[in-house]
């Protein structure tokens, strides 16, 4: 139970009267509901979705548990429930049960909801990479390197699913070792680091003798190096030869499979050679081999010195870089007199970490913190190795892993908090651009003036009209639609030989730059369903048999000839949403129910989540399996709402191209919607979608839970209606990102109580 | 070729009080062999392998009971293991089943596996509890410089949704280091190589390895003080959250001291494996190399291993399988579904045959790590079309800590699984007197 909801509890306590008056109201407006409208099939025994409202017989017992209130309640407004198969409760009877609801959690209004908790929020991996190199200029593949974030509610920017783990903490410890020894070169004098491979020499198909590698043919001796940086080396390898034929052995040097040079050996094994080339090489993990090219063997040979040409190899080596670092602007800079200013090594150190800290943890560093850095810095380290460990500390806090808030101080008790401005500058970015705030944003918080609206609305405009802004794009969007998994979307090869890796990444590029056009064009929310174009390139307009567009770039289509309007018609929701061999009408529709109406329904009970045999052998076409098994009214119950919509999505097949017919007969893809509206075809029914406000209010819902990273309570109902007011009717994308931005959730936090 | 390991490494073996790892790598003849004096006993180790979306328990269970049975087709490959193995039968997860939660039995099926805990049904704070392997961590993760090893193939799902409104984390871990926290799983095996013996993937002298250490230490002592202020200010949820951060830094922190004592294992970086392979079964292999390492150097005494997350759709295309895992198990008693589900069962069991294999060929003291180790293989889910969650297909491989395997046994019905993790925290020396649903020891 969230705080918030207790102390609403708590207060309806206080103003309703005595207990016993309460207990009656509960027995008037909800327990006979209950017991007359819902607790037949959700029951004690075996409930219906697993609910069971036969429990509730008192006041008490339903005070347990407020979460699920907030759940009947919505059924109950959408009209999902009790089931259209059942005797309907009048309006009076759903209006009292609803003002009970009221009545014992609160209204729900946006003025005086409170704006909510959002718990600790670690960065994610793609907030994390993004921040590090808008930062510090590295590019770091957090992903890769971190374990896995959690998904909750929907999305990766939830705290309450962003777990740490001693693992990641680990990790979060090297990497900022890494990214700190990236971003800050310290040059060494008079140190050269040398790297000697000889046990560890590995071979093609040479033997190993004696720690080294022998050659009697062509073959080779290679090691595996880890260059640092971009920057030159000596390579070195040493070796000896046995004499054979007219020519002295030689030996390619080679550095990833690319021959640099080719050295002749005519040491011995009482005197080897040692040969170095100095090459520049580019940073990482790369294979260096010394390869024995011209191999020579005649046992017979009368001059039995020459008879037998091979080569021994007993090491390699890797010394540098040699050449003196490329130092970063960012380090020039921040080594300059501008940031640095003047005075001893360590003020100047502390100078830097204080300009540092500022940006890393969102926030200016306090006297004591930045006391405590100095401490650990030791005597004696150079400006730069100071200012390196400095940035390891600052990048490995919890202050730069987690994103703190703490609100305002406030001279007296409130139940909620404005944030500071600092706080809010990285809710802002972070929302929009999934990174750290930039240099504006940082003034404008040490200014104080960001939270002033005039200011907060012109930011959130520059941040909008940013190429930056495509993250919401990238992460918001492609969460939201759920077409990550297009890139776990295995089609069968046989059935579907076009798809192939050009084509999945055209699809997840399309849904990207068509919701970001919207986005910046201003248009309509509801453009990304009913939209008759979108933005292809060559690839996918062919996929689409659409002619004239031709090369990888994607651009903005006419697809006014064609049967496809709006998302509902993008190859990557429908491949996503597809089986390997076929298209599911029940995976496309439950996808529109929870994805655009905001209505997911419950998974099916247990035992009952496939077709039963009998019923999928018979012959029959997948639709007609389909309404037989409709007619079991558990079954019903929500596939007379998953599947007409399904269904009107059957013309377009597994990887979402066009057909007319599917199994040899014609596709049937008309519908009746469970309130009786009919419809022919997909585009029919993706305008039906649009009826009402409960697009919009989807994605109002979803874009809240993503800037604030935490699930929707009952009372955030209020702030969700509130987006919906400020953006207006027929809203754009824009103005419903920008709506968000102006709720007191976003802009305020609950504080805590204790 | 296993190459021998670097002197140090036996050296510092020999410096401690502790059970000796594995140092046969070091000579072609054995170290101790003979001279082995028997109080020093090789360690028990164990390890936990889960596989999503149940088996085809036809083809899986014994038909008849003892040391005598014969392997099932999908147990064949474990043929020259039988005397190690054991199929426990009777075995129940019931808190896997709905309990009044509804549907989900993927999601409830991995959180259940090692904890025999109802997880919370919740798609934000999960809430479930410590997992048998970080119970046992609790009592002997100190001797060793990692208290234990999590890894599986799978990542984060990519889609939102996982399983019925539960939270992702359930279906993608078996290993919980408290009631909220899952243990970080790798699927990299690279990395985890690099982390078991390298300090993290650089190459560097003792005396530098050294410098950075100490460096980290002082790093994590600013960093525990920026913690704790925080803790001071923060309320109660965000406290919760940042406890993590603390159990995280801790570990770390005796890790570091841990090693400086002992200094880090070295293992020469030509045993190193690539990242993660594009073939499936050569990833497991790879991650089964890397347990077997680690077990091999002791630089843990447990694993776990989640072949695939609970619930994975994966089109096993590596055996010839075409439709997504999942869809499959709900083979509405399809004939042709229940093939292709025998077969990934299969190529599964015939990856962890590889892992005993490996196992076998070390020896250390006379003995091998199957000797030593415990191996635990299963699912939480026995029928994938059916969901359900007792007489799951569970096998038991190894003789570490004394068990007897080699047999098929079948256990009275309702008999808890975490009966089985009861027997094995106790021969791990790290009895508890209650986990989850358990009773008492199995055995």
């Amino acid at each position: 139970m969230s705080r918030a909801a207790s102390t609403l509890a708590a207060l309806a306590l206080l103003f309703t009267g005595s207990a016993s008056a309460q207990e009656d109201t509960f027995s008037k407006d909800m327990g006979t509901f209950l017991a007359e409208h819902c607790a037949l099939c959700h029951d004690d025994f075996e409930p219906e979705a697993g609910l069971n409202l036969a429990r509730f017989t008192t006041r008490e017992a339903a005070l347990r548990e407020p979460e699920l209130w907030f759940d009947v309640e919505r059924r109950l407004l959408a009209g999902d429930m009790p089931p259209k198969t059942e005797a309907r409760p009048g309006q009076d009877e759903i209006d009292s049960a609803l003002a009970w609801i009221s009545r014992e959690f609160g209204a729900v209004d946006a003025d005086t909801a409170p704006p909510g908790e959002v718990v600790l929020r670690r960065l994610n991996a793609v907030e994390y990479e993004n921040t590090v190199r808008d930062l510090l200029g590295v590019e770091f593949d957090a992903k890769d390197f971190f374990p896995a974030d959690t998904v909750g509610h929907g999305f990766d920017t939830v705290g309450e699913a962003l777990s740490v783990s001693e693992l990641t903490l680990e990790r979060y410890l090297e990497a900022a070792e890494l990214i700190a020894e990236e971003a800050i070169i310290v040059e060494r004098r008079g140190e050269k680091r040398k790297r000697r491979y000889t046990g560890e020499l590995k071979t093609d198909k040479g033997e190993f003798r004696s720690g080294a590698v022998w050659l009697p043919w062509v073959a080779e001796a290679q090691a595996t190096h880890d260059f640092p940086r971009d920057g030159e080396y000596v390579l070195r390898f040493s070796g000896w030869s046995t004499k054979g034929g007219d020519e002295l052995a030689k030996v390619a040097l080679k550095l990833d499979g690319e021959r640099l040079r080719v050295f002749e050996i005519p040491g011995t094994k009482e005197k080897p050679d040692t040969l170095e080339l100095k090459v520049s090489v580019s940073k990482g993990k790369r294979l260096i081999a010394a390869r024995f090219i011209n191999d020579f063997y005649k046992p017979k040979l009368p001059d039995g010195t020459r008879r037998d040409r091979n080569v021994m190899i007993t090491a390699i080596e890797v010394e540098g870089p040699v050449d003196r670092p490329k130092i970063s602007a960012l380090q020039r800079h921040l080594m300059s007199k501008a940031v640095a200013g003047e005075g001893s090594t360590r003020r100047r150190q502390l100078r830097v970490l204080e300009h540092l800290a500022e940006r890393v943890w969102r926030r200016p560093i306090s006297r004591t913190e930045l006391g405590r850095l100095e401490r650990t810095v030791p005597e004696g380290y150079s400006l730069e190795e100071g200012v390196r460990l400095g940035l390891t500390v600052l990048l490995s806090s919890p202050n730069f892993i987690y994103r703190i808030e703490f609100g305002e101080d406030l001279e007296e008790v409130a139940a909620s908090a404005p944030l500071t401005d600092w706080e809010l500058a990285t809710r802002l970015s972070y929302f929009l651009w999934s990174t750290s705030p930039d240099e504006e944003l940082r003034q404008l918080a040490a200014l104080g003036t960001l939270s002033e609206p005039e200011v907060l609305a012109q930011q959130t405009d520059r941040l909008l009209r940013s190429p930056r802004s495509l993250a919401l794009a990238k992460n918001f969007a492609t969460q939201w639609l759920q077409i990550g998994v297009l890139s776990e979307a295995s089609p069968d090869d046989e059935l579907f030989p076009e798809f192939d890796e050009e084509l999945r990444l055209s699809m997840t590029e399309e849904t990207l730059r068509f919701f970001d056009y919207v986005l910046r064009s201003e248009l309509p929310a509801s453009t990304l369903m009913d939209a008759n174009f979108s933005l292809l390139n060559e690839r996918l307009a062919e996929h689409y048999g659409v002619e004239g567009v031709s090369g990888e770039m994607m651009r903005v289509v006419s697809l006014i000839e064609t049967p496809r309007r709006g998302l509902l018609g993008h190859a990557s929701v429908l491949t996503a949403t597809s089986n390997p061999t076929r298209t599911s009408p029940v995976r496309r529709g439950k996808w529109v129910l929870e994805a655009i109406l905001g209505t997911p329904p419950p998974p099916p009970p247990p035992g009952n989540d496939s077709l039963s045999p009998d019923t999928e052998m018979s012959g029959a076409t997948l639709r007609e399996r389909f309404e037989r098994h409709r007619d079991d009214a558990a079954c019903a119950v929500c596939h007379d709402k998953i599947d007409p919509i399904g269904f009107a999505m059957e013309n377009y097949d597994a990887i979402g191209r066009w057909r007319d017919e599917s199994e040899g007969k014609p596709i049937d893809a008309s519908g009746v919607f469970p309130d009786g509206q009919s419809f022919e075809g997909p585009l029919e029914m993706g305008q039906h979608l649009l009826d009402g406000d409960a697009f919009e209010r989807t994605l109002a819902e979803k874009l809240f839970v993503y800037a604030l990273g935490r699930g929707l309570e009952r009372t955030d109902r209020g702030h969700v209606t509130k987006i919906l007011e400020i953006a207006g009717p027929t809203p754009s994308l824009a103005d419903m990102i920008r709506a968000v931005i102006q709720t007191r959730a976003f802009t305020m936090l609950s504080t805590d109580s204790n | 070729m296993r190459k021998p390991l670097s002197r140090r490494t036996l050296l510092r073996g020999l410096g401690t009080a502790m059970a000796l790892p594995a140092l046969e790598a070091m000579s072609p003849t054995t170290v101790f062999g003979a001279t082995r004096t028997p109080s020093v006993k090789a360690p028990t180790r164990a390890v936990w392998i889960y596989v999503p979306n149940g088996v085809h328990m036809p083809d899986w269970r014994p038909t008849s009971l003892g040391k005598s049975y014969e392997l099932p087709w999908i147990l064949e490959p474990l043929a020259k293991h039988k005397r190690h193995l054991s199929v426990l039968m009777g075995l129940d997860q019931q808190k896997a089943r709905a309990n009044g939660d509804g549907p989900g039995d993927h999601a409830r099926a991995s959180a259940v596996f090692l904890t025999g805990v109802q997880p919370l049904k919740t798609d934000g704070a999960v809430k479930l509890a410590k997992s048998a392997d970080q119970v046992a961590a609790d009592a002997i993760g100190a001797e060793t410089p990692f208290r234990s090893l999590v890894v599986g193939c799978e990542g984060a799902r990519v889609s939102g949704q996982c399983d019925s409104g539960y939270s992702c984390a359930y279906s993608g871990h078996i290993s919980w280091l408290s009631e909220k926290t899952p243990a970080g799983k790798e699927r990299n095996p690279r990395l985890v190589f690099e982390r078991l013996f390298r300090g993290g993937g650089k190459v560097e002298t003792a005396a530098a390895l050294a410098v950075r250490e100490e460096r980290r230490l002082s790093i994590i002592d600013y960093v525990l003080a920026d913690a704790r202020r925080l803790r001071r200010k923060l309320g109660k949820a965000d406290k919760d959250k940042l406890e993590e951060y603390f159990d995280g830094i801790r570990e770390l922190e005796r890790r570091l001291e841990f090693s400086q004592e002992k200094r880090a294992q070295e293992v020469p970086l030509s045993r190193a494996p690539e990242g993660i392979p594009d073939d499936h079964a050569e990833h497991q292999r790879l991650l089964y190399d890397v347990i077997a390492l680690a077990f091999e150097t002791d630089s843990t005494r447990l694993a776990t291993f989640l072949v695939g997350n609970e619930g994975s759709n994966r089109a096993h295309k590596e055996v010839g399988v075409t439709q997504g895992h999942h869809s499959l198990s709900h083979h509405g008693k399809d004939p042709v579904k229940q093939a292709d589900i025998r077969k990934i069962n299969r190529a599964h069991v015939e990856q962890l045959a590889y892992f005993l294999d490996r196992l076998s060929s070390i020896t250390e003291g006379g003995e091998t790590l199957l000797d030593s180790s415990m191996i635990v293989y299963g699912s939480g889910i026995a029928d994938g079309n059916s969901h359900a969650h007792h007489d799951l297909p569970i096998l038991l491989a190894g003789r570490g800590g004394g068990i007897k395997t080699g047999e098929a046994v079948r256990y009275p019905e309702k008999t808890p699984m975490n009966d089985l993790h009861l027997a094995m925290l106790e021969r791990l020396g790290a009895p508890a007197t209650s986990l989850g649903d358990g009773r008492a020891p199995l055995f």
